[in-house]
């Protein structure tokens, strides 16, 4: 698809850059927390708009279900019961995809295009590419990516990039009862983040922050914690960046180091070899070899 | 605890102020007595009779004892940890069924008494998409308001064990 | 004269050269399988083994056969690969040796050189396998939690890499020590062969044959 690749900003296992002659508003989903009512509407209308149906599964007492994130289920309402200033907090969070700005799933793919980021933001798997290593399991800091067994191809949210792509905001922001999930331009979703954020501490919730972390480069989907000075309560890793192992890796300098001394070493020996001639037995007839 | 030591020690009416401060805030001696016209003695007298009965418990913390109401919740009397399979037993039935434990439902103090609560969503029964499972209503009372036409199905007494 | 009358001593029998080959087959399979995976620049390679799902697939399962077929061989091997006073003095003229202007005469059945490859494959195998399980999707890697998944991410790609510096060693000494290769082919070399790369071995041999 023509249009498709001009979309695309960077391309995983890809080391030239994509034409990317289209660029497109930046657009961002905000999720703010103080206003979830832990519904779940989102997860659903998630899995009616992508056609997804895991298997029904038994009650593993928790209000977190599915207990976790899978091939599946791209969208996930997690439950947390803290005790924050001597107060008990029932904490809910929508996790899913971050669509980080410096994605560590597409830094990690060997596989050339099977991981993309468009030039709005969204970070789209193309499952068609993709080889089913799970690298990109590891690279991400947030552990999202999920294999689905059946066919060896990696799933999570697409921030609804069909949707998008015709502009319309994704299922999940569509179906918030509470308007908890925003859509927009990411600087617009930015303004009312801040918003909001200086309403939850008018009304008393002093340590209330955006979480758009900085060490993935920022993300196309970002919160406004009622706590945000501890988003380990909310399940949030606390500093998320592209893990430094990660970064080596899958440096490309030094895998380009790598694969240049590997051929070093055979160019040093054909060298030799044509300096010094093969080490022969005195006596031993010379057949007809180089 | 018998419910009538309870009662008995709930007989006085600082006891009872004692009691109620506790509930509300675990706490050492000295701050009770700075809450209360009474000296600090006179707390601790009461709050032995309190520990006695039952009805309070201590905790040695630094230098100073803290005083709580039993904090425990029923699943950690009972030994159950959120998905154990349990027990729930009332007069007109019993039915088996995952367990989920949440702190934001707390234990009700009830003229001195404990009273746990257990809570039970209608979702399932013995028909239907997902797995089958006993239906609540085993449980429930027939009792119904004859003014208003409305049963009653709300609120009954259980025993809740694992299983 | 042919080969054959020529070449009268066995210094490597049927089992061990079967086994030597297979490992090599196995490890060429998995050294460009595991290259495509390491630089995009290879990622081609990939439709040689069918597509990248497949050759994905294929790549653990020939990581365990390499093991299987490897280690028996090396338990086979290993006493004639015990590190000796000769092999100190062969890494010390060892410039001098691969110049042609020196020639120890005290080398066992292997040398130091092919005593250091022996030493480094014995471990680099067992962490390319330990740390291949970690990542093996779908069947093992989910037990593992994402901080152990990354090391051993970088562990099994700096040894590939260590693995193929050595093999690239040991493809060039061999073809430059003429006859190295029959020898590992058809099992037998000539005396003079053996008396002039394994001098020692050469006495050992001929002393048990009187």
């Amino acid at each position: 698809m023509a249009q498709h690749a001009l979309d695309i900003v960077q391309s995983s296992a890809t080391t030239f850059s994509s034409p990317s002659a289209r660029r497109t508003l930046e657009v961002a989903k905000l999720i703010d927390v103080s206003r979830c009512i832990g519904c779940k509407a989102c997860q659903a209308a998630c899995l009616e708009w992508n056609d997804l149906r895991g298997p029904v599964g038994g009650f593993e007492g928790a209000y977190t279900n599915p207990p976790d994130l899978d091939d599946q289920n791209w969208c996930l309402m997690r439950f947390h019961e803290e005790e924050i200033d001597g107060a008990l907090q029932w904490l809910i969070l929508k996790d899913g995809c971050m669509h980080c700005a410096d994605p560590g799933c597409l830094r990690a793919c060997p596989a050339p295009g099977a991981v993309v980021r468009h030039s709005n933001g969204i970070v789209d798997f193309d499952q068609e590419k993709c080889i089913g290593c799970g690298y990109c399991i590891s690279g991400c800091p947030f552990d999202i990516p999920r294999l689905r067994r059946e066919d060896s191809r990696v799933y999570k949210c697409t921030l609804c990039s069909d949707r998008v792509a015709v502009g319309l905001a994704p299922a999940c922001v569509k179906s918030c009862p509470t308007q908890a999930l925003m859509f927009g331009s990411r600087g617009e979703m930015h303004a009312v983040a801040a918003e909001r954020v200086a309403e939850l501490r008018g009304r008393g919730y002093r340590n209330a922050a955006p979480y758009d972390p900085p060490g993935v480069s920022g993300t196309h989907v970002f919160y406004v914690l009622p706590h945000g000075d501890r988003p380990e309560a909310y399940g949030l890793p606390r500093d998320p960046a592209v893990s430094p192992v990660v970064e080596v890796w899958r440096s490309p300098v030094a895998r380009g180091i790598g694969v240049f001394t590997m051929f070093a070493v055979l160019a040093a020996g054909i060298l030799h070899y044509m300096r010094h001639g093969p080490l022969q037995a005195p006596g031993e007839k010379e057949e007809n070899e180089p | 605890m018998a419910a009538t030591a309870k009662l008995a020690a709930l007989s006085d009416p600082t006891r009872r102020r004692v009691f109620e401060l506790v509930l509300r805030r675990p706490s050492p001696v000295g701050r009770i007595a700075s809450a209360l016209p009474v000296s600090r003695p006179a707390v601790s007298q009461h709050l032995r009779v309190l520990l006695d009965a039952g009805l309070v418990t201590a905790e040695r913390q630094g230098a100073s004892r803290v005083y709580r109401a039993d904090p425990r919740g029923l699943a950690e009397l009972r030994g159950i940890r959120s998905g154990d399979m349990v027990v729930v037993r009332s007069r007109r039935g019993r039915i088996r069924l995952a367990a989920l434990v949440t702190k934001r439902i707390r234990p009700l103090q009830v003229e001195g008494n404990t009273v746990h609560l257990v809570g039970l969503p209608l979702h399932w029964g013995f028909d239907g998409l997902t797995r089958p499972g006993h239906l609540v209503n085993t449980l429930t009372p027939f009792v119904g308001d004859p003014n208003v036409e409305t049963p009653e199905f709300k609120a009954f007494l259980v025993d809740i064990q694992k299983a | 004269m042919t080969r054959e009358r020529i070449d009268t001593i066995l210094r490597h029998p049927v089992g061990e050269r079967v086994t030597h080959w297979a490992v090599a087959i196995v490890f060429l399979f998995l050294f460009t399988s595991g290259l495509a995976l390491f630089h995009p620049f290879f990622f081609w390679i990939a439709s040689l083994y069918g597509s990248g799902q497949m050759m994905r697939f294929l790549h653990p399962l020939a990581g365990v056969l390499l093991v299987v077929l490897f280690y028996p061989y090396a338990a086979r091997v290993w006493r004639d690969n015990r590190w000796t006073a000769a092999d100190d003095g062969w890494v010390r003229q060892m410039w001098a040796f691969m110049r042609k202007e020196v020639h120890p005469s005290d080398t066992g059945k292997y040398n130091a050189g092919q005593k250091l490859m022996f030493w480094s494959m014995v471990p680099l195998i067992a962490l390319l396998l330990l740390s291949g399980v970690v990542i093996w999707q779908p069947w093992f890697a989910p037990v593992f939690p994402a901080p152990l998944r990354r090391w051993a991410a970088l562990v099994h790609a700096v040894c590939s890499f260590a693995m193929f510096v050595g093999i690239g060693v040991h493809w060039y000494a061999a073809y430059w020590t003429r006859g190295s290769i029959r020898a590992m082919v058809r099992g037998y070399v000539s005396p003079s062969w053996a008396r002039f790369h394994h001098p020692a071995w050469f006495r050992e041999i001929s002393g048990r044959e009187e």
